[in-house]
């Protein structure tokens, strides 16, 4: 493990030869290893580079049109459209990129806020900035063409998820992590109860439950979209995890500044306002877009209660009787679409993790 | 204050200036919402159930389920009852649990000793492969093996094969069994278990403290070794696995027809399942195996190597027994993950609990508050169990402080 500091070279090749003696070549087995690895990335990178590229086909908008024998990227192309946007009519797709912008400005609104500046406003501007996401995508006002709910669907539709299931969760679940460190017995106990039973069952159950039971316990006659059921429980299941999260950063704050706040006389709810939440929510940034990333990568799990989303979509397309025998291709490409976005995402959390150590 | 002044007044107005009783009231008043809301939804229930002519109770359970799981562990026939079910159910949802996180572990284990290695290619290798597999939604993982690598298969007739005993076609993996002499049920299953059982205690009980160190060894281990009638034990499951030996003969799956007898069949639906559960659950374990590693000080292998020892000892006796008080608890929620995740296994009809239960016995009888009850108490057990288990385990391990 010594390393042999006294005749490093200092050429370029040279370096590149003694840091591949280093990490490469270091002994007979380390060597036999490389080999070995060298070998099995020949027989496989080149199959998959004659699979994705070499072989596959790109143009045309049929099935006859794949003649290559590698990847049939026409078929995802020709799905493109419903992978994005679902069933959302054709004529309307502009507003889903309008109401993402009007989300990004809520949230940018709140980001930017100088720091002397009142909230009033900024938040008003918000959920101006919401509402107007709603009514685009919803339509049925202002001469927009009515879209229903039903035919959302793609990535758009993942979007929607996430967006409401992240930004329900959250105080949801700052509200059960007070709960379940409360001095009152009965808030703690039912906080618990609530945190440790959803923490205990699968997302999948909980979903099914949400999509059997809702109708069951609402007066007859109400009928609620499947989405509307699917977000719930999706939000009361993440509830449960972001208060485990919240809960870490409540109890990395010093007793001291409970003692101070109680000290300065401020009540319960402005001692967690204005001086516990601040420094608990910080500490725990890192792991609340852990969760954030968990619950981007399960709103695909809504395919099984049957909502077209992207995955769901690209089920579909396996099971096209046109298309029959394919369907890698849409996967690799929704595969990819999650990997970039939770990929950065996970390394936006890293940066705050760094930033909060140093 | 002219209210407070009325003697009447008074009393509540105290009432409510006392610390302890606003606390009891904001408590019973968190209650009554509760409770009035429930009622809510209760009464809406019951009205909705008298209006579909439903009735309520756990009666379902002993009346004969009437359909057919191909998929399944123990013997099944749609006579049986939908208490049954629920067991076939459960036993395939625990033994594709159980496949997981062995193999998971095993491979978790791998990755995180590339991700450790000296050797480069190796390390990027295996961050490549981490990185990929977290970011990626599980589901996508096992739809794309099902579909996109299982249903790609040749057929039935052109079955890929080794030596005419394995075949791989698009309806599953055939392997070579060892087939019963009669009618199995109940017959030979208890003899089986309890032999694999004893055998599985004698031989962690002989084999683990050869190789763990004798501070770390496992007081319950220490306890079976004590046992006097563990020489009875060893005889009698070797003379339960030599009679079943004798009497079991391999049968290799052979084509007749379109459809391959004898043997046995591995399902596409728990390939697919089981393979993308431990490709996704490994590299959540790999992360855990190697921060746990990294967590030891450098100084106690620097210690180690100075007393002497070899590589292979320093991490067998020095830096895996304390690495392994870090990996245990956050091992342990990854597992209970892989028993969460295997109701994914729905998404492509595999005959898990959910899949069963919540699936076809719910549509044939309608009985929705029961089974959702049901099946939520039973991922809770689950869950409970595991935890209860590494939760042993983590005390057997943790150190012994003064």
């Amino acid at each position: 493990m010594i390393a042999p500091q006294d005749h490093t070279p200092t050429g370029l090749v040279g370096r590149f030869l003694h840091s591949a003696r280093v990490s490469l070549f270091y002994s007979p087995l380390g060597t036999a290893m490389t080999l070995v690895y060298i070998v099995v990335l020949l027989s496989v990178v080149p199959r998959i580079i004659d699979w994705a590229f070499v072989d596959a086909n790109f143009e045309g908008d049929s099935r006859s049109s794949c003649t290559g024998g590698g990847a049939c990227w026409v078929f995802m192309k020709v799905y493109i459209g419903q992978l994005l946007y679902g069933q959302y009519p054709l004529s309307e797709r502009w507003r889903i990129y309008v109401a993402g912008g009007a989300l990004v400005g809520a949230c940018a609104l709140c980001i930017i806020k100088p720091h002397r500046a009142p909230w009033s406003p900024v938040i008003a501007l918000s959920c101006g900035c919401v509402l107007a996401a709603v009514i685009f995508m919803l339509g049925g006002i202002l001469g927009l063409r009515s879209v229903p709910v039903d035919d959302w669907g793609g990535l758009s539709l993942n979007f929607v998820i996430w967006v409401v299931t992240a930004s329900g969760s959250i105080p949801l679940g700052i509200v059960l992590a007070l709960g379940r460190r409360s001095k009152l017995p009965i808030v703690r106990l039912l906080s618990v109860a609530y945190i440790e039973v959803l923490r205990g069952v699968p997302l999948v159950t909980v979903l099914f439950a949400a999509a059997i039971m809702v109708p069951l316990f609402l007066p007859q006659g109400l009928d609620t979209p499947n989405l509307l059921r699917a977000l719930i429980s999706l939000t009361l299941f993440y509830a449960a995890y972001q208060a485990e999260v919240v809960r870490g950063g409540l109890q990395a704050v010093d007793k001291g500044q409970y003692e101070a706040a109680h000290a300065l006389g401020l009540s319960y709810w402005r001692t967690m306002a204005l001086v516990i939440l601040p420094q608990a929510l910080r500490a725990v940034l890192p792991g609340i877009v852990n969760t954030l990333i968990d619950i981007l990568k399960d709103t695909s799990l809504v395919t099984i209660i049957g909502l077209a989303d992207v995955l769901g979509i690209a089920k579909r397309a396996s099971n096209d009787p046109v298309w029959l025998g394919l369907s890698a291709e849409n996967y690799v490409f929704v595969g990819l679409v999650f990997f970039i976005m939770c990929y950065a995402m996970s390394a936006f959390g890293r940066r705050l993790e760094q930033k909060a150590q140093h | 204050m002219p209210l407070a002044d009325r003697p009447r007044n008074r009393q509540i107005w105290r009432l409510l200036n006392d610390a302890g009783a606003r606390k009891g009231i904001l408590q019973l008043l968190l209650l009554l919402a509760l409770t009035s809301a429930a009622w809510y939804f209760w009464t809406n229930a019951v009205a909705n159930l008298t209006a579909r002519h439903m009735v309520s109770g756990f009666g379902f359970l002993s009346s004969p389920a009437g359909f057919d799981i191909e998929e399944r562990l123990i013997q099944w026939d749609p006579s049986d009852t939908n208490a049954r079910a629920i067991l076939v159910g459960l036993i395939n949802t625990l033994g594709t649990t159980a496949v997981c996180i062995i193999l998971g572990s095993m491979i978790g284990l791998a990755l995180a000793l590339m991700r450790l290695s000296r050797n480069a290619l190796y390390r990027f290798t295996s961050k490549a492969l981490i990185e990929f597999f977290r970011n990626i939604p599980q589901l996508l993982v096992i739809l794309f093996i099902y579909f996109a690598v299982l249903q790609s298969l040749p057929s039935m007739t052109h079955s890929v094969t080794i030596g005419d005993a394995v075949f791989l076609n698009v309806r599953g993996l055939y392997l070579p069994a060892l087939a019963l002499p009669s009618d199995p049920r109940g017959l030979y299953e208890f003899p089986l278990i309890v032999a694999f059982i004893s055998g599985a205690a004698l031989s962690i009980g002989k084999l683990l403290p050869r190789w763990v160190p004798k501070s770390q060894r496992f007081r319950v281990i220490r306890v079976l070794k004590n046992i006097p009638w563990q020489v009875g034990t060893l005889c009698l499951s070797t003379m339960v696995i030599l009679v079943a030996l004798a009497e079991l003969t391999p049968i290799y799956p052979k084509l007749q027809g379109f459809n391959y007898v004898g043997g046995m069949r591995i399902f596409p639906e728990f390939l697919a399942l089981a393979t993308g559960l431990t490709i996704t659950g490994s590299v959540y374990i790999a992360e855990i195996i190697r921060a746990g590693v990294l967590s030891v000080p450098a100084g106690q292998a620097e210690a180690a190597r100075s007393l002497g020892l070899t590589r292979w000892q320093i991490n067998r006796l020095v830096v895996f027994p304390q690495a392994l008080r870090v990996i245990i608890p956050p091992l342990s929620s990854q597992y209970m993950n892989i028993a969460k995740s295997t109701t994914l296994g729905v998404a492509i009809a595999y005959a898990d609990l959910v899949q069963i239960f919540v699936g076809t016995v719910l549509n044939h009888t309608g009985q929705e508050i029961e089974i959702m009850f049901i099946t939520l108490c039973i991922y809770l057990a689950i869950n409970l169990f595991i935890s209860t288990a590494m939760n042993i385990l983590n005390n057997k391990t943790r150190l012994v402080e003064r």
